[in-house]
């Protein structure tokens, strides 16, 4: 009985493996990206791009167990819908007004601790943020969206 | 001499301790002159005051918004605000189902929030010039 269980997770498992999954494609290319267009000191840029640029930029690094699924599922998913409501890459196609408000839905997820995904941090210890290295993202960002306007 | 360098001093002192109070009393620099009309603050105070304010003690509502701040809020967070309400009225998000179940009398018409929603999305567009 064991035996045909073990089987049959088995079988499941391979035969998950044959659904492709909608991987978001990741490119190095991105000319209207916050960081190339925006004079921001390299503390803040290394903190985002090490914290948040594999769901909310098209610079996407898959690890080597992305291609497992169920795991490609969840991966694949958390991406798209990182860049849906988030996508650095593409910070300049926003308006004045579009900016101002993800600058300040960032402030409200990071002080709330609700971004990084603890799902993400398990698997990327070194995303982790410090309060300290939060309060730095936070008074970067209220500042940086007060600039939008001048 | 003696009390000319007396008053001196203490009109020194004065300036000193007016222009300090005057920059407590100003957090926010902002050159508009934005205001909550009347319609808008009756909307609120029936419907929203209760969670979203500095006496609420909904913590997670007051972290978002509070909107007794809205008028001396910086321009940049003043603009999200204002397009976050017009979002989360328009989606039917807020009020919450909670609060429609606890206070079904307190509850915004539909004409309301239609108000709301138009009025908290033209602020932010005359406020920001788009």
């Amino acid at each position: 009985m064991r035996k045909k269980i073990l089987i049959g997770i088995g079988i499941v498992l391979i035969g998950m493996q044959l659904i492709p999954t909608n991987y978001p494609e990741a490119s190095e290319n991105n000319p209207e990206d916050l960081f190339i267009n925006n004079t921001i000191s390299n503390d803040i840029e290394s903190l985002i791009k090490t914290s948040c640029y594999d769901c909310h930029s098209n610079q996407s690094k898959y690890p080597w167990y992305s291609n497992i699924a169920p795991v490609s599922f969840v991966i694949s998913n958390h991406i798209n819908e990182g860049r849906e409501h988030l996508n650095f890459s593409e910070w300049e196609t926003l308006s004045k007004l579009d900016k101002a408000e993800a600058l300040d839905d960032l402030m409200e997820e990071v002080d709330d601790k609700k971004m990084p995904l603890n799902g993400y941090l398990m698997m990327h210890s070194d995303a982790e943020l410090t309060d300290e290295e939060r309060n730095k993202i936070m008074d970067w960002a209220d500042v940086f969206a007060e600039s939008i306007f001048e | 001499m003696k009390n000319f360098l007396i008053i001196l001093s203490i009109t020194f002192i004065a300036s000193i301790s007016l222009s300090s109070f005057n920059v407590v009393n100003t957090p926010q620099e902002r050159s508009d002159s934005f205001e909550i009309p009347k319609n808008i603050d009756i909307i609120f105070s029936s419907s929203c005051y209760s969670c979203h304010s500095v006496e609420s003690t909904n913590y997670k509502a007051k972290m978002k918004l509070k909107l007794d701040e809205l008028e001396t809020m910086k321009l940049s967070k003043l603009v999200s605000k204002l397009n976050k309400i017009a979002k989360e009225v328009e989606k039917g998000d807020m009020p919450t189902k909670k609060f429609a179940k606890k206070y079904p009398d307190k509850m915004p018409t539909n004409e309301d929030k239609k108000t709301l929603i138009e009025w908290a999305r033209n602020s932010a567009k005359q406020l920001v010039g788009e």
